[in-house]
């Protein structure tokens, strides 16, 4: 039989390698196959046990490296139906990168359109523990300080935009799956999850990412921020939508406190 | 005798040893990094690398370049390999003589490849291209291997004795990795070591293995086996100093304990071939 070529040789063994099935197909046809690829066996290994060895490791390994980005994700499910979660992830989003860090990016979206495999509280879960991979190693900037806003000319206010660190995400919970994770990830049981909706926001300081919650006040205006608002219209909203008597005041106060928490990206000189 | 530069002893950079690097600096004389994790945006990986870089060399290791794979190569990964090149100066980059995926679906695993003239064929115009996109030699390391080809013409050690020389790429020689596939396979390892061209060696990288009877499974969880230390001294002996290095990814010991193969490493060096004017120290008793 002649040897098959390079691209052939090597489609066919990664259909071995990823397909749990494929291993499991009649023992005449997978003989075939294996000769086909001109794979040896030996008084060691037979041929079939040669390729299984990649086979278990490729599951092992991607299911590892969603377990290292959703450890609190992993401990909710359980050993057993994580590897299942992973198993059908896995087969539905074959990693396309070079990296294994970027493996999981999909799964808070496969996890809500596969209720069947997660509650929706656990694909809360899975989006707030992205956010948080996404957050740690995402670009660095440098961040709007007090000194900034010392040195801005009054008349510069009104028209001022500020512009959020890319590592920040908002998420809008039905679920306080903030809680939910401390509790899973401190080796507590969590059963019985309450509704309890909550507004978070995630985003890395200097090297260390962080979650906190928001009320709607703070949640929306920081969405407008994000949306290009200027800082006079941010004032005009609260004066209209917030529950303050001086909305001016309102904002230098969420500003105080963004800036505290490195949210904001510095003006370009 | 190799011609590159002997950087000592170095460690794997791993994510568990960050905080003991920051605060109490290492032992080990160098530092390989895996690529792929630090083609990111910043953060602490980037932080990390950078305050390494300052006081030690480095290496760059990639994982996912798949030089025997079909597919054509990504330029955009060889761009952002290039810039990380070009901002860390590391002494080398490397990767692996392995295919990790094909039809764009990466496995993340190092496969085998045939040793064919086929192969030769297909290699030597993708070295060069790495080579031109990357602005210097690049260095390819033999993986562990579970299953090989009938097809395979000739043994793996004359098959990268004819690529080095023909693509005009280098060898990272993973010691560990020739004893699992000599296990494995049933070939000889000092046949191995005996067939490798030593002036295109930069660097030998030392790691632990499991053995599961039937195999050996190369799983960088464990200290190194006193079969593979035994055989890093007799390639010692054919190469002369080379830069080693120690791999630990499963299961990750304190630093402490990496830094101890390393210093284990050195020891048996300066047993095999004394520094001028240095005594070897005790550790080479007991790699003995």
């Amino acid at each position: 039989m002649a040897p098959l070529p390079l691209r052939e040789l090597q489609s066919r063994l990664r259909a071995l390698i990823v397909d749990p099935a494929a291993l499991a197909s009649s023992p005449d046809a997978l003989a075939s196959e294996l000769a086909a690829l001109s794979i040896r066996g030996d008084a060691r290994l037979s041929a079939v046990e040669r390729v299984r060895v990649y086979a278990t490791m490729y599951a092992l390994r991607l299911r590892d490296a969603l377990a290292h980005d959703y450890l609190a994700l992993r401990r909710a499910l359980g050993d057993a139906a994580f590897t299942d979660l992973a198993r059908s992830y896995v087969a539905s989003h074959p990693s396309d990168r070079p990296s294994l860090r970027d493996l999981g990016r999909h799964l808070p979206a496969f996890a809500r359109r596969h209720p069947e495999l997660l509650e929706p509280w656990q694909a809360e879960l899975a989006q707030l523990e992205w956010a948080m991979v996404d957050a740690f190693d995402g670009p660095d900037q440098p961040v709007l300080s007090a000194a900034h806003l010392e040195a801005l000319p009054p008349d510069a206010w009104p028209e001022l935009r500020l512009e959020p660190v890319g590592s920040l995400v908002l998420l809008s919970c039905a679920s306080p799956v903030d809680a939910l994770r401390e509790q899973l990830l401190a080796g507590q049981d969590v059963s019985d999850v309450a509704r309890e909706p909550v507004r978070l926001r995630v985003w890395r300081q200097e090297m260390a990412v962080f979650h906190r919650r928001m009320d709607s006040t703070e949640a929306a205006a920081l969405c407008r921020i994000a949306a290009g608002t200027t800082f006079a219209e941010l004032c005009e909203w609260l004066s209209e939508h917030a529950d303050t008597e001086n909305a001016a005041a309102e904002a230098l106060r969420l500003l105080g406190r963004w800036i505290d928490d490195g949210l904001l990206v510095a003006p370009q000189n | 005798m190799t011609t590159h530069p002997d950087l000592g002893f170095g460690i794997g950079l791993r994510t568990g040893h960050y905080d003991a690097i920051l605060e109490h600096g290492t032992r080990a004389d160098w530092f390989e990094a895996i690529s792929e994790n630090f083609m990111v945006g910043g953060g602490l990986p980037l932080h990390v690398l950078e305050r390494v870089r300052n006081d030690h060399p480095l290496v760059l290791h990639g994982v996912s370049l798949s030089i025997g794979g079909s597919d054509p190569l990504d330029p955009g990964y060889l761009r952002e390999l290039r810039l990380l090149a070009d901002r860390f100066a590391p002494a080398w980059v490397s990767d692996h003589l392995c295919w990790t995926g094909v039809d764009a679906h990466n496995l993340h695993d190092l496969l085998p490849l045939p040793w064919t003239e086929e192969l030769l064929a297909h290699l030597i115009p993708r070295i060069t291209q790495v080579q031109d996109a990357l602005g210097r030699r690049l260095v390819l390391e033999n993986v562990s291997t579970y299953l090989s080809f009938e097809h395979s013409a000739m043994p793996e050690w004359e098959f990268l004795a004819e690529l080095t020389r023909r693509a005009d790429c280098d060898l990272l020689l993973d010691v560990n990795n020739v004893y699992v596939s000599a296990v494995n396979h049933g070939f000889d390892a000092r046949a191995f070591v005996a067939g490798i061209p030593a002036e295109r060696v930069a660097q030998i990288h030392l790691a632990g293995h499991t053995d599961h009877g039937t195999h050996l499974l190369d799983t960088h969880d464990a200290p190194v086996a006193d079969a593979v230390w035994d055989l890093y001294r007799h390639t010692l002996g054919r190469l002369g100093r080379v830069a080693t290095l120690i791999e630990w990814d499963g299961d990750v010991p304190p630093l402490e304990d990496v830094e101890n193969e390393a210093l284990r490493a050195r020891a048996i060096a300066d047993q095999v071939i004394p520094v001028p004017g240095t005594q070897p120290v005790d550790g080479a008793t007991a790699a003995a």
